[in-house]
C-alpha cells in the first residue's frame, strides 16, 4: 500500500530526511526507531503532509497514488491517520463534535453517507471501552486540559473512530506510565486487521512489548541504516543506539 | 489662554537670558529648537489622552527658579552617604542640580576605555559622538517635559561603551537636588556600542526640605549584540515633583534590561518608551512602586516592535497605601513587519489600605498577524486565605502582611542582576511597609 | 383589514433592498435639519408636548456638540444637512415573488437557514395574509398583555402610556451624552418600547416577534426598555440576515432600566451591510446603548456583530445597586475594509457589584478591530468585582487588533482583573484538523467558532445556532 523511495526532506533548508526507502503491506506494522534527531518524527509528519516539511527528492506512492501530491485532508480522507506526538488543543471545539466531523468528511469524500448523530453516538461509545476514555471527556474541548496520557488516549480513540487504513504513531509511548501504556496498545492491537497496516515510531523498544512489530528499521542520521525482524528492537535495547555508528 | 501659559513664559524668557556665552555651541541650535517647541507645547493638561490620569497643574502653576551652577550648594561626601550603594564595586558620578560635581565623584573600576564624564565637556568642537546622537533618541516633537529639559540641558552625563567593551563593574549616576523651589534638568545619554555589556543604575535624591521639581531626560542606544542593564532608583523626598523621560533604541540582536524603583515624590510620572529597532531583540521593562501619603504616581510606557523576532517583557507592580494614587498605562505597538513579535505585558496592583486609587491602561495596538501579545492587569488585596494561613502558624498579622507584600514583589527583587541595588531596594521597600505600620 | 394585519403589511415591505436606489416619495421631509424639521417629525407622529420640547432641547444641546473624534476609526465627513430625518415606510412590495430577488442575497439566507416564509419579508417580497406568523404573532401579544407586559414600537407608547416614557426616556442616556445620542433624542424614527410589570417573568424571548414584526424602523432607531421590580425579560434584536440599506448613517440608542431584583437580557446580532471588498459603501453604525441596575438587579449584554463598514458602540451598565451585576459578552468579526471600535463600561456604585466581560474580536482582510473598555470602581463601590477577558484573532497579515481597556478603581476592596491576548490561527492546530479531513476553511470556521464559543452560549438558542452560521459565512474569503 505504500512505497517509499529514495525520500529526502528538509526544514528550513536543514536536510533531515536522506533517502528513505520503505515498503508496506496491508496487515504489517512495522516499527520506526532511532535516537533523537534521527528524523523519525519528520517521516511521520512528512507521510501526514505537514507543509513546514519540504520534499526535495524521492517519491512516495500510496494505493498507486502519488502521496505527495494531496493535501493533508486529502490524506486523511484517503485513509492516513497520525497520532501526534504532541497532540494540540483545541479550545472551545468539544471532542465529540469535533469528532463527528472529521468522521463525515472522510465520510463525504469517499462517497459515503453522512452519520447522523445518535448512530454516531452509539458508535463512539463502544470505541470508547476500547481505549478506557472517561465520558467526561467527550464533552471537553478537544485535548484541553488534558493530562498526557488522556490526550494519547484521545489519540487512539480517534484513530478507532476514523478506521483508517495507515496508521502512523509518532512516538505514542512517550510520557505514559505503563498501565496507560498497555490501554494505548491494546487499542492499537484490536484495530489491527488484514486491510490496515501500522507504522510505530518510537525510540524506546518497550512500546514494542506490547505491539509486536513484523518488521523493525533503524532510522540513523535520516537513512534507514538497518531492517530486521522484532528481535532487532531486543537488539537495540540491549546495545543502545551507539553500536549503529 | 490657560494659567500654564504664564510659567511656559517665564521659563522660555529664563532661557534667553540662561546661555550667555555658551551660544556659540553646535548644540545650542537644538536648545534653542527645544526651547520653541517648549512653548509651542506648553505644560500638558489632562486633557491629553496621554495625561489623562495624571494633571500636573501644580507642577505648571508653582514658582520654581531655574538651577544654576553657581547657586548649587556646597555637599559633602558625608552629605550624599546615605545614598550610596553599600559594597559598591563600580564607579560613581555625582550631580548636585544636574551639575557635575567632581569631588563626590569616583570613577574607578571600570575599563578605561569607556568614558563617564560630563556631557558638557563634548559640546565645544564640532560633530562628536555627543552632538551626533543628542536629542536623537529622546525627541522633543510632542513631548513638552523633553523640550524643557533639553532647553535647558547644560552639564548631564555621559556614559560610552564602546564596541566589544564588556564591562562586568556597574556604573552608578547619582542625582540629587539639593536647592529648594528649583527646576532641575538632569541629563543622561548612555550609549552602548555593538557587542558591548554594561550596567548603569540612575538614583535620585533630595537633600533639601523644600518642594524641588526635578525633570529628567536619559536617552539610550544600545547596539547590536550588546547587552545592557539599566535600573533607575528614585528615592526623593515627598515634596519633590518628578518627570522623567527615559527613550531607547535598540539595534539587532540586543537585550535591554530594565527596571524602575520608585518610593519617593509628590507627583511622579515616569515615561519609558522603547523602539525596537532591528530583528532578535529581547527587551525587558520592570517597575515596581510603593506609595504612601499623597503620593501620585504614574508609570506610563511604550514599547515600538517595528521589526519581526523580537521579544518584550514588562511587568510592572505597585503597592499603594494610604490615599495615594497609582496610574499604569502601558502601550505596546506591533507594526506590520514586526511578525513573530512575542510581546507580554502584566501590570499587578497590590492596594493595602484604604483610600488608594488606580487607575491603568494598558493597551495593544497590533498591525502583524503571526504574533503572540498579551497583557493582564489586577488590582486587589492580598488574599485572605494566605493571611489566615501565616497567622494560624503564629505570624503576627502585620508581618504577615509585610512577608506576603515582599512576595508580591519579589519577582522584580530578585531579578536585579546587582547585589547592592538589591539590597538597597529590598531594604527600602520592608522600610517603608514598617514605618507604616508603626 | 385589522391594525394587525396592516402593520404585518406595512412591516412586511420595509426596506430590504439589494441594488437598488429607493426613491424618496411625497411624504418625506426634505434633506437638512433645523429646529423646523425636529417640530415636524414630532407633529407628524402626534406626540405630546413633551416630547417635542425635550426633542427640541436635544437638537439645541447637538448643535453646540462635536463629533467624537477618539474611536479608531476613519471615515469621510459626514454632511447633516445632506440627510433625510424622515419618511415614511412603503406601502408597495418590492417584489411578486422571491424569483425575483438576487439570487446571491437567497444563497445567504439559506445557508443561514432562514424559513421561506421569513426569507420573503427580509427580501421585500409581498407576504401571503395568511402567512401563519400572523396568528403567531397574535397569540404572542394576546399572552403579553394578558401579563400586563407592554411591548409596542416607542411611537404608540408616546401615545398610549407617555408617563411610564416621560419618566424614563433619557433617564439612563441623558440627550447630551454624546454627539449621537444628541442627535437620535432630537430626530429618533421609531423603536421599541418594553415594560414588564412587577414580578413578571417575560415567557418569551422578545425576539421571535420582533424578528417578524418590527423590521427596520429608520436610521434613527430608539429603544427603551423598563423591568420593574422582580421581573426578568430577554430581548433580541437584530437579524442574522443580511441587512441593507440606503441610510449609511445609523445612530441608535438603547436604554435599559433594570429595577430592583430585576434582570434583563439584551441579545443583539448586527449584519447591516459592511461595505463590498473594496471598502465601498456600507454602514456607519454609531450606538449608545447602556443600562442601570438597581439593587439586586442584573443586566446582560451579549452581541455578535459582522456587519457595517464602522462600527462604534460600547453597550454599557451602570451599577447603581448593590449587589448588581453587569455582563457584556461579544464577538466582533471584521473583515475587507471594516472597522469596528467597540467594548464596554462597567460603572460600580453599589456595594458587591459584580461585572463579566467576555470579548472576542476577529480580524481578517484589510480591517481594524478595536476593544475598548472601561471598569470603574467608585469610592462607595465596597467589594466591587470585575473580571475582563478580551482577546483577538488576526487572520492575514494586513488587518488591525488593538486593545484599549481602562481600569480605574477608586476602592481599596475592589478587585479588578483584565486578560488580554492577541494571536493568529494556529498553524497546527489548522493542521491537526487538516490530518483529521477537514479543509483549511472549515477548519478556520471550527476553530474560530470554538473561539467563540463563550459568547455563543450566551445567545438565545436558534440564534446561536444561527450566528454561528453567519461567523463561518462572513469569514468566507478570508482564508487562503
Amino acid at each position: 500500500m505504500l512505497e517509499v523511495k529514495d525520500l529526502k526532506a528538509s526544514i528550513a533548508g536543514k536536510e533531515i530526511l536522506r533517502g528513505i526507502n520503505l515498503s508496506i503491506k496491508p496487515g504489517e506494522v512495522h516499527a520506526i526507531m532511532g535516537p533523537n534527531g534521527s528524523g523519525k518524527s519528520t517521516l511521520a509528519n512528512v507521510l501526514s503532509g505537514r507543509e513546514e516539511y519540504e520534499v526535495t527528492a524521492g517519491s512516495v506512492s500510496y494505493f498507486g497514488d502519488d502521496l505527495l501530491e494531496f493535501a493533508p485532508e486529502e490524506r486523511a480522507q484517503k485513509g492516513i491517520f497520525l497520532a501526534f506526538q504532541y497532540p494540540v488543543e483545541i479550545p472551545g471545539v468539544s471532542n465529540v463534535y469535533f469528532l463527528r466531523t472529521a468522521l463525515n468528511e472522510i465520510r463525504k469524500a469517499n462517497g459515503e453517507e453522512e452519520i447522523d448523530a445518535a448512530a454516531f453516538l452509539k458508535m463512539i461509545r463502544k470505541k470508547m471501552e476500547l481505549v478506557e476514555m472517561e465520558k467526561a471527556l467527550l464533552n471537553r474541548s478537544v485535548n484541553e486540559g488534558f493530562s498526557g496520557g488522556e490526550k494519547k488516549r484521545n489519540e487512539i480513540f480517534q484513530m478507532a473512530v476514523l478506521e483508517p487504513k495507515l496508521a502512523i504513531l509518532d512516538e505514542t509511548d512517550s510520557g505514559l506510565d505503563i498501565d496507560a501504556l498497555r490501554v494505548v496498545a491494546d487499542g492499537v492491537n484490536t484495530l489491527k486487521s488484514k486491510e490496515n497496516a501500522t507504522i510505530v515510531v518510537t525510540h524506546y523498544q518497550r512500546l514494542l512489548d506490547y505491539i509486536i512489530p513484523d518488521f523493525v528499521h533503524v532510522l540513523y542520521k535520516g537513512q534507514i541504516v538497518k531492517s530486521g525482524g522484532k528481535e532487532l528492537a531486543f537488539e537495540l535495547e540491549e546495545k543502545g543506539y551507539d553500536w549503529l555508528k | 489662554m490657560n494659567l500654564n501659559d504664564k510659567n511656559t513664559e517665564k521659563y522660555i524668557k529664563a532661557f534667553e537670558t540662561y546661555f550667555n556665552g555658551s551660544v556659540s555651541q553646535p548644540f545650542h541650535k537644538v536648545r534653542q529648537q527645544a526651547a520653541s517647541n517648549f512653548e509651542k507645547l506648553g505644560f500638558p493638561t489632562t486633557k491629553k489622552e496621554e495625561w489623562r490620569f495624571t494633571n500636573i497643574a501644580s507642577i505648571a502653576k508653582a514658582d520654581f527658579k531655574i538651577a544654576e551652577k553657581k547657586n548649587a550648594p556646597t555637599v559633602s561626601l558625608e552629605d550624599i552617604e546615605p545614598f550610596l550603594l553599600a559594597n559598591w564595586q563600580g564607579a560613581r558620578i555625582v550631580f548636585i542640580d544636574g551639575f557635575y560635581s567632581e569631588h563626590l565623584s569616583d570613577i574607578k573600576n571600570i575599563s578605561d576605555k569607556i568614558t563617564l564624564e560630563p556631557l558638557s565637556s563634548h559640546f565645544e568642537g564640532k560633530a562628536g559622538l555627543v552632538n551626533k546622537n543628542l536629542s536623537k533618541i529622546a525627541t522633543f516633537d510632542d513631548e513638552a517635559f523633553t523640550a524643557l529639559n533639553t532647553a535647558f540641558t547644560t552639564e548631564g552625563c555621559l556614559v560610552h561603551i564602546p564596541a566589544k567593551v564588556v564591562e562586568n563593574n556597574g556604573i552608578h549616576i547619582i542625582h540629587i537636588a539639593a536647592s529648594g523651589r528649583t527646576l532641575t534638568n538632569p541629563r543622561n545619554m548612555i550609549l552602548c556600542e555593538d557587542n558591548s555589556q554594561a550596567l548603569v543604575i540612575e538614583s535620585y535624591h533630595t537633600l533639601c526640605t523644600d518642594d524641588v521639581f526635578v525633570n529628567s531626560v536619559t536617552e539610550i542606544s544600545v547596539g547590536e549584540n550588546t547587552r545592557l542593564y539599566h535600573y533607575k532608583l528614585q528615592d526623593e523626598s515627598l515634596k519633590s515633583n518628578h518627570i522623567s523621560n527615559v527613550a531607547i533604541n535598540q539595534k539587532s540582536n540586543s537585550n535591554y534590561i530594565s527596571a524602575s524603583f520608585i518610593f519617593g515624590g509628590k507627583l511622579v510620572r515616569n515615561n519609558i518608551s522603547t523602539k525596537l529597532d532591528g530583528e532578535g531583540i529581547s527587551s525587558t521593562l520592570n517597575g515596581l512602586y510603593i506609595s504612601r501619603e499623597d503620593q501620585h504616581i504614574d508609570n506610563n510606557t511604550f514599547i515600538d516592535h517595528a521589526k519581526p523576532h523580537c521579544e518584550s517583557h514588562e511587568l510592572y507592580r505597585g503597592i499603594l497605601m494610604d490615599k495615594s494614587k497609582g496610574v499604569f498605562s502601558g502601550k505596546i505597538l506591533v507594526r506590520q513587519d514586526a511578525q513573530k513579535t512575542d510581546a507580554k505585558q502584566s501590570n499587578n496592583c497590590l492596594l493595602l489600605y484604604e483610600d488608594a486609587q488606580i487607575d491603568a491602561k494598558p493597551q495593544l495596538e497590533i498591525y502583524a498577524d503571526d504574533v503572540k501579545c498579551t497583557h493582564g492587569a489586577t488590582v486587589g488585596q492580598l488574599d485572605e486565605s494566605a493571611m489566615f494561613y501565616f497567622r494560624a502558624r503564629g505570624i503576627p498579622k502585620e508581618k504577615a502582611l509585610s512577608m506576603l507584600t515582599y512576595a508580591f514583589a519579589e519577582e522584580i527583587i530578585t531579578g536585579i542582576k546587582d547585589d547592592s541595588l538589591r539590597d538597597r531596594v529590598e531594604y527600602l521597600l520592608l522600610d517603608r511597609l514598617k514605618s507604616h505600620q508603626a | 383589514m385589522s391594525s394587525e394585519t396592516e402593520e404585518l403589511e406595512s412591516l412586511a415591505n420595509q426596506e430590504y433592498k439589494y441594488g437598488f436606489v429607493t426613491d424618496i416619495e411625497a411624504d418625506a421631509l426634505p434633506p437638512g435639519l433645523d429646529e423646523g424639521t425636529v417640530r415636524a417629525i414630532s407633529a407628524i407622529k402626534k406626540e405630546p408636548a413633551f416630547m417635542t420640547e425635550w426633542r427640541l432641547k436635544s437638537y439645541k444641546k447637538w448643535l453646540k456638540m462635536e463629533e467624537p473624534k477618539w474611536p479608531k476609526v476613519e471615515y469621510p465627513e459626514i454632511d447633516f444637512q445632506d440627510m433625510v430625518y424622515y419618511s415614511a415606510p412603503k406601502t408597495t412590495p418590492k417584489y411578486e415573488s422571491l424569483d425575483e430577488v438576487d439570487p446571491e442575497l437567497l444563497k445567504t439566507y439559506k445557508k443561514l437557514g432562514i424559513p421561506l416564509e421569513e426569507q420573503k419579508i427580509l427580501a421585500g417580497v409581498a407576504v401571503d395574509a395568511v402567512f401563519d406568523s400572523v396568528s403567531v404573532a397574535t397569540t404572542f401579544k394576546e399572552k403579553l398583555s394578558e401579563l400586563g407586559i407592554i411591548f409596542c414600537p416607542i411611537s404608540e407608547a408616546l401615545q398610549n402610556h407617555p408617563d411610564l416614557v416621560k419618566k424614563y426616556l433619557g433617564s439612563v442616556v441623558p440627550a447630551t451624552d454624546n454627539f449621537y445620542a444628541a442627535l437620535n433624542s432630537a430626530v429618533f424614527s421609531d423603536g421599541s418600547f418594553v415594560y414588564v410589570p412587577k414580578g413578571v417573568r417575560c415567557p418569551m424571548e422578545l425576539s421571535t416577534y420582533f424578528r417578524i414584526n418590527a423590521q427596520n424602523t429608520g436610521q434613527f432607531e430608539r429603544t427603551l426598555i423598563v423591568a420593574d421590580e422582580g421581573s426578568y425579560v430577554s430581548y433580541l434584536e437584530g437579524c442574522t440576515a443580511p441587512q441593507r440599506d440606503e441610510n449609511q448613517l445609523h445612530a441608535a440608542v438603547v436604554e435599559l432600566i433594570a429595577l430592583k431584583d430585576a434582570e434583563i437580557k439584551y441579545s443583539t446580532v448586527q449584519n447591516w451591510y459592511p461595505g463590498d471588498e473594496n471598502g465601498k459603501g456600507g454602514i456607519y453604525n454609531f450606538v449608545t446603548k447602556r443600562g442601570i441596575c438597581h439593587e439586586n438587579a442584573k443586566i446582560s449584554w451579549t452581541q455578535v456583530e459582522t456587519g457595517s463598514a464602522i462600527t462604534w458602540k460600547y453597550p454599557s451598565v451602570i451599577l447603581k445597586g448593590d449587589n448588581s451585576i453587569g455582563e457584556f459578552y461579544s464577538v466582533a468579526m471584521t473583515n475587507n475594509y471594516q472597522q469596528a471600535d467597540t467594548g464596554t463600561k462597567m460603572i460600580h456604585i453599589g456595594k458587591n457589584t459584580k461585572s463579566n466581560i467576555v470579548s472576542k474580536g476577529i480580524s481578517a482582510g484589510k480591517s481594524n478591530n478595536s476593544y475598548r473598555g472601561l471598569v470603574k470602581v467608585m469610592k462607595s463601590a465596597e467589594n466591587a468585582r470585575n473580571f475582563s477577558q478580551c482577546d483577538s484573532l488576526l487572520i492575514g497579515d494586513k488587518c488591525g487588533a488593538h486593545t484599549f481597556p481602562y481600569i480605574e478603581v477608586n476602592n481599596t476592596s475592589g478587585k479588578v482583573e483584565h486578560e488580554a491576548t492577541t494571536s493568529k490561527i494556529g498553524e497546527d492546530q489548522i493542521f491537526y484538523c487538516n490530518q483529521r479531513g477537514l479543509d483549511t476553511e472549515q477548519a478556520v470556521s471550527l476553530i474560530v467558532n470554538g473561539y467563540c464559543k463563550e459568547v455563543f452560549r450566551e445567545l438565545p438558542m436558534e440564534f446561536a445556532i444561527e450566528a454561528q452560521n453567519l461567523l463561518s459565512i462572513s469569514l468566507e474569503g478570508s482564508v487562503g
